[in-house]
This record gives C-alpha cells, structure tokens and sequence, in this order.
C-alpha cells in the first residue's frame, strides 16, 4: 500500500489540468484524453469504449493500467472505511445515519488515547480520498505524444511557470528598455505594492504546481519574481505578484486583552490573574484612574531590592506615559500550587512577570498597544532553565578532559 | 477496522518519513541556532522611547507590525539611566553571573568618576579651563571608548612556511569589545590597597583625554601593524 503513494504520476488534485487553461499556451485537449481521464465512479475502461488496442501507445497503456489499480484500491478503502464507520457508530451506541466526521474524530479520541506531541502521528480515521493523493491525469495522447510543451523539461509546470514569468519581464522592459529606467532604487517605493505580505513558501508553491522542486529551482524562482516586483511598470502585473503573495497577520492582537471592570467607586481596573516567568507566579491588579501607588505583596515598590528589578516593573508604565496615573497591586510567589517542591523563584523572575501582567493591564485599558509590544513587553518570556545532561557538568558544559 | 489500522500505521507515519508538505523545512525557516526558543523571525525588543519614535518618524513603523517580538531583557527597559555602552561593559565586568556585582562597580566607577571631575573643576580658576572639563561621567566614559577603540590589528598568516603577522583592519563590533577590554585589564593592574573601579575610573578619564596606558597600548598596535605594512597583500594573495 506504500507502493500507492508513491511516484510523480500519482500526485497531484483535482485541479490536476488547471494551470494550463490558465495558461498562455494551451496544450490542445484531445478528445482522447478525455475518455481517459478518471470520472468520479471509476476509471472508463477503454476495451468498452471500442478503441482498437494496437493504436494506443504503451505509456497509455500503462497508464490506464495503473489508473485502473489505483481505483480498485480505493473502492477496497472506501468500503473499509464505511465498513468502520458503522462499527464505530455501534460501539459509541449512536446512529450510523447521523455519524458525521467530526463523531468520528470523537470517537477515535476516546477508543484511541494517544500521548503522541505530533498531531498528525496520532490514529485517525478519514475518508480514503482525503488520505491517499490524488491522480494527475494522463499528460500524453493515446499514441503517447505529450500534451505539454515542456514535458520532457521532467518539471513541465514549473519551468512554464518560469517562461510565463520571463515573458512578462520582456515585455515590461520593452516599455522601459535602459535598466537605469526599469528597476525603482528607493526601497520605500519597492515595498509600497508588497508590504505586509511574503512570497509563499516552498511547500505552497509545491502544492499549486503539483510537483516537487528544490531549494535551488525555489530560490531562482523567487529571484525572477522579485525582478518583476522591482520593475518600474511592474503595475501591470501587480495582479499576477500579488497571486504568489501571502498576507502577514497583524501582531498586535487586542482580542487576547483581558476584560475591564468597572470598581464600586468608579474606577475602571484590569485584572491580570496568571503572569509567569520562569516558576515565578504573580497576579496584578491595574486601576485607572490612579496616584502611583504600587503594592507589591503588601510592600511598595521597594518589595524588590535590586534597582534592575524596580526599574523592570515600572518600564511599561514609562513607556506608554502612565507613570503616576494607575495604581498597581500586584501578587507574587515562587511556584504554583501543582509544583510545592519548587518553592524558590528569583527576584528577577517575578519582576519579569510581573512587568507582564502590567503590561499587559495597561494594553487592555486603552495604553498604545503595539508600543509595548515592539518594546518586547506583551510576549511571555516561556524561557525555562535548561535542564542538566547525563555525562556533562552542566546543561552544556563538559568536564576537562585529558587524553592520558 | 482495516481502514483505520492502515491510516494509523501508514499514511500519517509514511507522511512523516517521506517530509511531505509543510514538514520541510524551507530555505528560510531553517534556524541557525539550534536550541534558541525564540526563531530567527523574531526581532530584537525596541524599548528606547526615542528609537521608536524614529522609528514612527521615519514610517518604518508600519513595517514592524507584522513582526513578531522577542521579550525584552531585564534590564532593557526606557528607564533614563540605560545606556547601551553601560550595559554591556557590566557584562564584561561580571563574573560567575554576579551581575548586580558588577553593576555595583560600575556604579561606583561613575561616582568616582564624577568625584574626580569635581575636584579638578574646583581647583582650576580660569573659566576657560573649567568649561572643558567635562563633568559629565556617562559622557566621558562614551568618550573614553571612542579614544581607546583600535583600527587595525594583526593576525598570524602562513605563506612559504613563514607566519607573517598581517595587518588587517578591525570590525566596529571588535573594536568596541576590544576598548572595553583593555580599559577593565589597565583597570585591574593596580596596587593591593586600591580598589578596581577607583583605578577603572582614573583609566577612563585618562583615555578621554587622550593618555594613559589603554591610549598607549592601542598606539603600540597601530605601530606594530605600521611596521609590517610591507605583508598587508598576504591578505588577499
């Protein structure tokens, strides 16, 4: 069953022949072809079909050999999979009708436990179609020519991707022939079209062309597309950039803030309840408006003595201007409840963390976000001591070691 | 069942094996350092108050929120007494991780520092002299690195079974870390009753003013790669 997945012939979608209709040159579709591509039920068997058998080619021949292969052993999985779901349905004593993929999902959870970090190493059950990849469709005719210009290229839709690609960039520099005319020098014009999104990835682009590349083809790829991205008329073509561009997301996230409250006298406060750094645990109590006050577990801000850790928790408040204008309470101890033989947490560990939970109250009542997240103040520092190795002195450290 | 035991055992470990799709790590997301939590992807925390507004000045700012970042260090905060240069001369001061140790020196070095400018301000009468004392501590320590940072230094190269020492020049990162160094090794060679940031803050003066041993030192470098100025093609050829 190895053997099924494997070979370039095999990969590949449904939208296996897409990318020539698209295309400039488009490969003619014979009518042959089209009895031998695959319908949804099966593979058309083409001694019905009434073609004499000496014409068709061998690499035909092969082929509609193995398409036929193919969907025997997904008609087997098809019906082992129907087979389980009803299994399924009894075991978990539902209906067999109304056992949808998400019960499945459930139900091999339950039946299955896995430990495993990886999600896609644990046991699923899913349709066949889903799992196994797909077909591309016959690339030659009956009497085995090919119906893509570049087939014997071994890569044929990504070097016409890339002849696509040149084409274009001569036909822009036709309109601008000096090179001092045709490419933008300042950069601010160049990121203009293209900025807060990236050039698709590898794998992306792997899955559109339905083949494999390497890194080299990828880089070179990227090379010829960053040309027509720098050319001065490069607005002709900004649709056809724009189609291998992923959009960035916004880091800031205003979603993730914790909720206001509203106090008795009026106030408005934020209560931020786990702030961690290292084993240190604190929760801090922003409100607005205030005097500066700051009661850190019962003391002020002179709870911390070293100067470095004072000035770590006021930071976000200097930084956003609100120094003076909140109080801060705030809670901090060594370990959590689950951990009691980790009593210790370093001073600076709790002012890291608690810096956090400030930070992250002053966001949520309306301080200039993406300022304190560019400052590096609204990610959890999840850096952990790294533990010590078998045969080392330390995490990393070996012991001197002499030859004799 | 048969369905479910071949996906359990074939597809998705095959898939791992074979690194299909987003498995493969592509060009750009390889990571250099192996251990690192934070990815390469992540930049460095801009905390300075004045860096962002630069940086919101120049419009750059736009382009930073798709940016993940890093969480800043301890002592990376807008505090106005953060100083790059300070920062990381404590680093080299420290020992062992005694870092507020270290801060402790550097604490006192600017105190002495500051003492010393004093005294010599109120012993000179003529307004002249006065006003180029700098009384500044933070000022004059910038001061010192940049007299004490060397250009050009010389490394070993082998040609025809002879080792030359070639004069090469030095990187804007070396030459600081190179600065810092010699000022703290003049600062540690001292008598038995005088304490390091006493003998670390006369270093520092000195070099802001052009003399004393780190000044020297650097000269002597210089001379050295002046000298063999005749093996500077071994270089490149």
């Amino acid at each position: 069953m190895r053997e099924e997945t494997r070979g370039w012939w095999r990969r590949g979608d449904a939208r296996g022949w897409s990318y020539y209709d698209q295309g400039g040159i488009a490969p003619k579709t014979s009518t042959l072809e089209n009895r031998v591509r695959r319908k949804d039920s099966g593979v058309e068997d083409e001694n019905d079909s009434g073609e004499a058998k000496g014409t068709i080619s061998k690499a035909m021949h092969a082929y509609l050999k193995r398409a036929k292969e193919h969907q025997a052993f997904i008609d087997t999985q098809e019906k082992e999979f129907v087979f389980g779901r009803r299994h399924l349905a009894n075991m978990m004593g539902r209906d067999v009708e109304g056992f949808t993929q998400k019960d499945i999902d459930e139900a091999i959870r339950y039946l299955f436990p896995s430990g495993l970090y990886e999600p896609r190493a644990r046991p699923m059950m899913r349709p066949p179609q889903e799992v196994y990849p797909k077909q591309k469709a016959a690339q030659f005719d009956m009497s085995g020519r090919p119906h893509h210009p570049f087939f014997y290229t071994a890569k044929p839709n990504y070097y016409y991707l890339l002849h696509e690609m040149v084409t274009k960039l001569n036909s822009l520099n036709k309109l601008a022939p000096s090179r001092s005319t045709s490419i933008i020098e300042e950069e601010e014009d160049r990121d203009s079209a293209l900025s807060g999104s990236v050039w698709i990835t590898k794998d992306e682009l792997e899955s559109r062309l339905l083949e494999k590349i390497t890194d080299q083809m990828y880089s070179e790829w990227i090379a010829c597309l960053e040309r027509i991205a720098v050319h001065s008329k490069r607005d002709k073509e900004l649709e056809f950039i724009q189609a291998y561009r992923k959009p960035l997301a916004v880091q800031t996230k205003a979603s993730e803030l914790p909720p206001i409250t509203l106090e008795p006298d009026g106030r408005k406060s934020v209560h931020v309840s786990l702030c961690m750094k290292k084993s240190a645990r604190a929760d801090v109590l922003v409100t607005v408006p205030g005097t500066g006050e700051f009661k850190i577990n019962g003391k002020g801000l002179d709870f911390f003595t070293l100067m470095a850790s004072r000035e770590a928790v006021i930071a976000p408040l200097q930084l956003s201007k609100w120094l003076g204008k909140v109080d801060v309470e705030a809670n901090c101890e060594g370990a959590t409840l689950a951990q009691p033989h980790v009593p210790f947490a370093g001073e600076t560990s709790r002012a890291i963390a608690i810096r956090w939970g400030i930070s992250t109250a002053l966001a949520a009542l309306g301080a200039d976000v993406e300022k304190l997240r560019l400052a590096g103040y609204l990610v959890k520092d999840h850096r952990m001591r790294e533990r010590k190795k078998p045969g080392k002195e330390s995490a990393r450290r070996t012991w001197t070691w002499k030859k004799r | 069942m048969g369905s479910l035991r071949i996906l359990k055992h074939c597809s998705s470990f095959q898939r791992l094996l074979t690194c299909s799709n987003s498995f493969t790590p592509t060009p750009s997301t390889i990571q250099s350092r192996r251990y690192a939590i934070f990815p390469d992807s992540f930049i460095h925390p801009i905390f300075r108050e004045e860096d962002q507004r630069k940086l919101i000045e120049s419009g750059e700012a736009a382009k930073y929120a798709y940016l993940p970042v890093k969480p800043a260090r301890t002592t990376e905060t807008a505090s106005v007494f953060y100083d790059d240069l300070v920062d990381k001369i404590i680093n080299h001061i420290m020992r062992m991780g005694q870092k507020q140790l270290a801060r402790n020196i550097i604490d006192k070095t600017i105190q002495t520092i500051k003492k010393v400018q004093l005294a010599k301000y109120y012993d000179t009468q003529d307004p002249e002299e006065r006003a180029k004392i700098i009384l500044n501590p933070w000022e004059l320590l910038h001061k010192a690195l940049e007299n004490s940072k060397p250009f050009l230094e010389t490394t070993p190269i082998k040609r025809g079974g002879h080792t030359y020492q070639v004069p090469v020049p030095i990187r804007e990162k070396k030459q600081q870390a190179l600065a810092i160094k010699w000022l703290i090794e003049a600062g540690k060679e001292k008598e038995d009753d005088m304490r390091f940031f006493v003998k670390f803050a006369y270093e520092i003066i000195e070099a802001a003013n052009g003399t004393g041993q780190v000044i020297r030192r650097k000269q002597e470098l210089h001379k050295k790669c002046e000298a063999n100025r005749a093996y500077a093609h071994y270089r490149w050829s």
